[in-house]
């Protein structure tokens, strides 16, 4: 049989096994093993051994439920009721306010969990009642909850980032600062959306009724609870970014922080930590899982000699240069709505990535698209799991056909908002080049 | 039926004690990295320990987690298609699909035996300054497949006593 036969046979029975809602990580191992054993016998599967230990001993992504400990400790000393709070105050008054500010508080609260989950359901408990209660459309205000939820993955602390970091071999600090201003040019263009849309429509997203608004002194006081949690989340920025820490230590730092934060808010109980520590176990589990998972498939598939299929078969189709970085995009685009991110880095970055080089692009830069073309898989129907996390919490009245459609002008912008990303590089790598030079 | 319920319910709180205290050793290497940190930038004195004690924290600390997250349900799967069937046929698609992740671990547990092997045989340890045993982190790798397997065995079990009767085996799984 032919390697691109071979190939073919592996993703179909991979997508089918999928269906299947046998757990990610197990399809991908499995699958891996059977081919292999198919391929070579049991020597074959030998291979898979050296790279699943080599993946036991990578550090960095120690970091991983550091930063996810932290996220959950913030979150659960009630600092996004605060934060909705005071975005209510200072934004009801304007029509689509109430949308813009949500944008604001779950670009921050995602990006401190780090996973986006945490952030869309967080906000749709709090900010999605709001939303409706202000005679919102129930389109905008959970798009907005779950487009917002997945600007984390671009917005450092980012989980994304430190496991492409592993994989290519490159700075995650220069990525943290790379994924920055995409993150908030993707808020910005979230924000106008929503304003311009709700200020052409303004049944859409009405303002507050007057009564409904505060004085300037509440609001300057409401603003007072959000000072700790925001320190603790710019220092870990700046710790990594700027170079003064490794990104392990900022994690320390920011769990140790969020301790503090939330114990100075009279809100850090034995429970909480507890609860906290059992949570980002499951997710390091999760991903480290795919991780182990994915690697033993890549293996197999880097045995078989894919990298050089990959690379004749781009080159064969003729695309030049910025096609062939397209193409990759749409593929980025399609896994997404069935694998999640760990897992479609796992299998295609080793791929991708030698070729990327070759044709003369920047492995950061690349990595930067990579993050949000995987922002709009978690928006993206079928398999989004934003839109899960969302169904989790809406009220009945809400269908999952009606969070399909909420998604569709976010997942335009975001689209937009790669190409853009893809047109001017310098939005991504304009950060880390004036912070660690060239 | 009294014996397996006893098997599946004894499989499942191995997994999460294990799986509940490795969360705790998250605090650990927060002490222990908190440590390196005032180590190295307050009296510019790193700890020859920290980094590795770190790595194989980690690698041992997710390893464990995994047969606990499985108890949970909790690692992700592409559920859009199967939660349109009924409990009863979802849990048939369980017991049918037990077998990819039975030979997964099954794999791992034999290949990660056959690495780990020589390794524990000549009690071997790191070789830099600190010099922890690696046969133990290295036996982690079967160890926790093991955790995951036997963790996949309750789940299959339970799947298929209420695939056939309808009914839960154990009254927390309501």
């Amino acid at each position: 049989m032919s390697m691109g036969l071979i190939t073919i046979l592996m993703f179909t029975v991979l997508l089918l096994l999928l269906t299947t809602g046998l757990p990610v990580a197990f399809v991908i191992g499995s699958i891996g093993i059977i081919f292999s054993y198919f391929l070579w016998g049991t020597g074959g599967l030998s291979m898979m051994i050296y790279p699943t230990y080599g993946l036991m001993n990578v550090f960095i992504l120690s970091a991983i439920p550091l930063f996810v400990f932290m996220g959950l400790i913030l979150q659960k000393s009630g600092i996004a009721d605060e934060m909705f709070e005071a975005i209510y105050k200072w934004a009801g008054g304007l029509r689509g306010g109430l949308g813009a500010g949500t944008v604001i508080v779950c670009a921050i609260i995602a990006s401190m969990v780090g996973i986006s989950g945490a952030a869309t359901v967080t906000m749709g408990l709090i900010a999605l009642p709001a939303m409706l209660k202000r005679n919102y459309s129930k389109y905008l205000a959970t798009g907005t909850i779950q487009a917002g939820g997945a600007l984390g993955l671009l917005i450092p602390p980012s989980i994304p980032f430190l496991v492409y970091a592993y994989i290519a071999r490159e700075s995650a600090a220069k990525l943290f600062a790379s994924g920055l201003l995409p993150g908030m040019l993707l808020a910005g263009m979230y924000i106008i959306y929503i304003l311009v849309r709700s200020y052409l429509q303004p049944n859409l997203a009405p303002a507050l009724p007057v009564e409904e608004r505060v004085t300037f002194k509440e609001k300057l006081v409401c603003l007072r609870a959000l000072i700790l949690p925001t320190l603790i989340i710019l220092s870990v920025i700046g710790c990594v970014i700027f170079g003064i820490t490794t990104i392990i230590e900022a994690s320390v730092i920011g769990a140790i922080g969020s301790m503090i934060a939330a114990a100075a808010r009279k809100k850090l109980s034995w429970k909480i930590i507890q609860e906290s520590l059992h949570k980002s176990a499951t997710v390091t589990a999760m991903v480290m899982w795919i991780a182990l998972a994915a690697v033993c498939f890549g293996a197999i598939y880097t045995g078989l000699g894919a990298s050089e299929l990959v690379q004749s078969a781009l080159e064969s189709l003729g695309l030049g240069k910025w096609g062939v970085l397209i193409f990759m995009q749409i593929s980025f685009f399609f896994l997404g709505m069935f694998l999640d991110d760990t897992a479609i880095m796992f299998l295609t970055i080793p791929l991708y990535l030698p070729i990327v080089k070759s044709l003369g692009f920047d492995p950061i830069w690349f990595g930067t698209l990579f993050v949000i073309n995987m922002q709009m898989a978690f928006i993206t129907p079928p398999y989004g799991l934003n839109l899960f996390y969302m169904k989790g919490v809406v009220p009945p009245s809400i269908s999952m056909a009606d969070l399909y459609r909420s998604v569709i002008p976010f997942i335009i912008i975001q689209a937009l908002g790669l190409a853009i990303v893809m047109m001017v590089p310098d939005i991504a790598l304009w950060l880390p080049r004036v912070l660690f030079g060239k | 039926m009294k014996k397996l319920r006893l098997l599946v319910k004894a499989i499942d709180s191995v997994s999460l004690g294990i799986g509940r205290l490795t969360s705790y050793t998250m605090l650990i290497l927060l002490v222990t990295s908190s440590i390196e940190i005032v180590c190295r930038y307050f009296f510019n004195n790193p700890t020859t320990w920290a980094y590795e004690f770190g790595q194989m924290t980690f690698g041992c600390y997710f390893l464990l987690v995994g047969a606990m997250t499985l108890k949970n349900r909790e690692h992700v799967g592409m559920d859009v298609f199967i939660e349109k069937l009924s409990p009863r046929n979802r849990a048939w698609m369980n017991v049918a699909t037990f077998f990819f992740t039975a030979l997964f671990c099954f794999v791992l547990i034999w290949k990660g035996w056959e690495f780990a092997w020589p390794s524990i045989k000549r009690l071997e340890h790191s070789t830099s300054v600190w010099g922890p045993p690696i046969y133990f982190y290295k036996f982690m790798l079967p160890f926790g497949c093991f955790l995951l397997f036997m963790q996949a065995l309750s789940n299959f079990i339970k799947d298929l006593c209420f695939a056939l009767s309808g009914n839960q085996l154990l009254e927390e799984e309501q």
